[in-house]
């Protein structure tokens, strides 16, 4: 069977990740996502990062499971295609600056309506529609600043520090995006209504920070950085050992128990100044270095054997391979499939495969992303025009 | 008109973040949430900080749920939750691989008298493989996907991501495979089992990191290791922490430069072009940084946006939710908690022309405070209920 979403037609307006990252799960979902893409194609395409042939890896990992066309949409007969498209579609998305760009373009949701009224369209900003950054440009970073992401990575005492090197904001905020997505196309399956969604990169982070937040919130005290550790869980950090560093979360009492017995130290399980979360928060200062002079006698493997077979949850900190090819060759990920090498026209690629698995529907990388204007013609044709071949600006 | 979910009933049967987050946006999509919990209670009950002894992190994940307590390891409570559940669209479960086994609560048996039931589970790592019935907590999946490798400095202890970013894909995540399986279910009549993971939200948020650094052929960029780099804290002025950005508008940042009686900045081919200024950041930093200390955020800010530029202060929880922002996009909303009182949490991410999301004020149930209203839903009489209660099989009321 193939996936869910197989009737539905996505039109993809977006650029770099937010918006394209929210089309490619439904595509993954079995949607038929059509990439639209002005003539200097994505943002993200140029060879800068890391690249495969000169095509930025970006565009490649963000993009599989869409076709591909090329539309000037300030060339008024480009247009003209993209509203007949939009008159097949079911959802269409972008994530310009603001939701003025459509607008200005000439494309914008009431357009949009009048060739399609049961159209979803999402317009994904950085900053929303309204207020006074909005239309401010954004990237990764800039919403790690803005979010307050940075605000909680750090040492004690030290300075807020941005993630070097990777992005979780744009996913997380195409993961509610296609969030958003999936149930407007529950209530038009429902009651045959579309509707038009704004989003914002801002809004989504606050969001996915609210389990931090909510000690700003109840006690207007600033969350603290504290290294590997946070505030209001005791122990949930990182301990030195003989060799390497573990992490150790006694979340809830259960695994605390375990965790004394694990270690040996089960008299701890009892005293009264350890024996509630709360109470291991307020004497953190003893029970840390407790258990530190503990962690110090074995290495972190043996930690690790030990801790599991108790049911504490652990982890070790691994920095004897690359990161992504430690998580790619594990097991772990192998067993079930999280991860995939997909041929693409510049070489094959791993990428993630869907983050979910169903019985009934499957789910697949149905083809890679798309060169520049690569299904132009395909879709053309299926639209029935033309276009003026002095126009076709694919590669 | 109503909201995407209405009509749609969820069992959550999980603890911690993920469950309760994805239950919780079901309900402000319109579902009727209960949240099944053990005799102790959800174990998020037990983290604060606390307002008059409620959690403030769970009154804020469990809005909007009727609570039940049950002892689902008494056999007895496995008819209740058999009954719930055949009345219910969605089952949501949080353990490790083999705990729904133990417990009778597998999709096997739940499906069996409902076809159209969607069963959700939230793992760890995954339902297969060696992994599979160790139990995970988000600081375990940050540093089994390495995310320590992107903050803080070699040869010092690790650092977190303060925010539970896993934890909180792992409900969208569950979220989305939720609306899939239901849509799907509009379609075939057929319910399905739907899983997800905190390792398979991890590997979907570090997608582009994995495609970076397992396969590209030419790199013209700072390294995807962000770790052999220095620590990266922004550019500073005299009272914050920020960043500012440009697009490749080349102009604008030569006149910002020559603002800043810093014009020889402006043009050092180091800095020349998005990309160029974005990749040797920490050297800009460095040389911006004399000509930044003079300068007060609110004026820099008027200086670079009225150039077209975007300029943001790396926030702080008081600096983001006190800026006009924030309250231009109405993001906070206050409710209220019969215990707590009056509480501030965040509204629904999406702004919909149609009615898809609310939030929902009801608020976080206490322990087993729904037990026996829903329990007698479901056709269990008072002397039974007061049976179960006696042998421990179900907890209720305050």
């Amino acid at each position: 069977m193939a996936g869910p979403l197989k009737d539905i037609r996505v039109l993809d307006f977006g650029m770099a990740a937010v918006g394209p990252l929210a089309t490619t799960y439904l595509g993954l979902l079995g949607a038929d996502v059509i990439k639209v893409e002005q003539p200097s194609g994505d943002i993200v395409r140029r060879p800068s990062g890391p690249t495969m042939q000169g095509m930025g890896i970006t565009f490649i990992a963000n993009n599989y499971t869409k076709r591909g066309v090329c539309l000037d949409l300030k060339n008024d007969a480009e247009r003209e295609i993209a509203c007949k498209l939009v008159a097949t579609a079911d959802v269409t998305l972008d994530n310009f600056r603001s939701g003025d760009i459509m607008e200005r373009l000439g494309i914008g949701y009431e357009v949009q309506r009048k060739v399609n009224p049961q159209i979803i369209y999402l317009q994904a900003s950085a900053f929303g529609n309204r207020g006074p950054w909005k239309g401010m440009l954004s990237h990764e970073w800039m919403t790690q600043a803005a979010g307050g992401y940075t605000s909680l990575n750090g040492k004690q005492d030290g300075e807020p520090e941005f993630l070097r090197g990777t992005a979780n904001l744009d996913w997380n905020a195409a993961m509610l995006n296609c969030v958003g997505l999936l149930a407007a196309l529950y209530v038009r399956r429902k009651t045959g209504r579309g509707m038009k969604i704004e989003t914002s990169q801002l809004h989504a982070t606050a969001l996915a920070g609210l389990t931090r937040y909510a000690e700003y919130f109840s006690t207007e005290n600033v969350p603290e950085r504290i290294g590997s550790s946070r505030p209001n869980i005791v122990p949930d950090q990182a301990f030195p050992t003989a060799l390497g560093e573990i992490s150790v979360s006694a979340i809830h009492n259960g695994v605390w128990a375990r965790l004394c017995e694990a270690l040996g130290l089960p008299e701890l399980i009892t005293d009264t100044r350890f024996v509630t979360n709360t109470e291991r928060v307020k004497n953190r200062d003893i029970l840390i270095p407790l258990l530190e002079a503990i962690f110090k006698k074995k290495a972190a493997w043996q930690w690790e054997e030990i801790l599991k077979a108790h049911g504490v949850p652990c982890a070790q900190y691994r920095r004897d391979k690359p990161r992504s090819h430690y998580v790619k060759e594990h097991p772990q990920t192998q067993a079930n499939q999280m991860i995939e090498s997909i041929e693409t026209p510049w070489g094959p690629c791993s990428v993630s495969t869907a983050h979910w698995r169903f019985s009934r529907d499957t789910t697949s990388i149905v083809r890679p992303a798309p060169k520049l204007g690569e299904h132009q013609e395909e879709i053309l044709q299926e639209l029935g025009v033309t276009q003026d071949p002095a126009r076709v600006s694919a590669a | 008109m109503a909201l995407a979910l209405a009509g749609i009933t969820v069992v959550d049967i999980s603890q911690g973040v993920p469950g309760s987050l994805c239950s919780m946006m079901l309900g402000d999509l319109g579902a009727k949430v209960t949240k099944i919990e053990p005799p102790g209670g959800d174990w998020l009950r037990t983290i604060g900080p606390f307002t008059n002894g409620e959690s403030d992190l769970f009154i804020r994940l469990n809005r909007n749920k009727k609570g039940v307590c049950v002892n689902l390891k008494e056999n007895a409570s496995q008819d209740i939750v058999q009954r719930l559940v055949t009345g219910a669209d969605v089952f949501i479960e949080g353990y490790t691989a083999g705990v729904t086994e133990r417990l009778g609560l597998t999709y096997d048996n739940l499906s069996k008298h409902n076809r159209g039931l969607i069963y959700c589970s939230i793992s760890g790592y995954g339902s297969q493989g060696p992994l599979a019935e160790i139990p995970a907590t988000e600081l375990d999946l940050q540093t089994f996907v390495g995310k320590f490798r992107h903050l803080g400095t070699p040869n010092e202890p690790p650092l977190r991501v303060g925010f539970d970013i896993i934890s909180s894909n792992a409900a969208w995540a569950a979220c989305q495979g939720i609306l899939a399986a239901l849509y799907s279910r509009e379609l075939t009549g057929e319910g399905q089992r739907v899983e997800t993971s905190l390792l398979d939200a991890a590997v979907a948020i570090m997608q582009w990191t994995i495609a970076s650094e397992t396969t590209p052929d030419e790199w013209r960029s700072r390294p995807i290791s962000g770790y052999t780099e220095a620590p990266d804290h922004g550019f500073q002025c005299k009272d914050a922490n920020f960043l500012m950005d440009w697009g490749n508008q080349n102009e604008s940042w030569q006149i910002l430069c020559t603002t800043l009686d810093a014009a020889h900045i402006g043009t050092d081919p180091r800095f020349d072009g998005w990309f160029k200024r974005l990749n040797n950041r920490a050297e800009l930093a460095e040389e911006l940084q004399p000509f930044l200390a003079k300068w007060s955020f609110e004026d820099l800010q008027q200086l670079v946006q009225g150039m077209g530029g975007t300029i943001v202060r790396m926030n702080t929880a008081d600096t983001l939710f006190d800026s006009p922002q924030v309250e231009a996009l109405g993001m906070l909303k206050e409710l209220d908690h019969p215990v707590a009182g009056a509480y501030t949490t965040i509204d629904v991410p999406w702004l919909c022309s149609e009615e898809m999301a609310a939030l929902s004020p009801v608020p976080a149930p206490s322990l087993g405070e729904h037990t026996g209203e829903v329990l007698k839903n479901f056709a269990y009489n008072d002397d039974q209920i007061a049976q179960l209660v006696r042998a421990g099989v179900v907890g209720g009321g305050r």
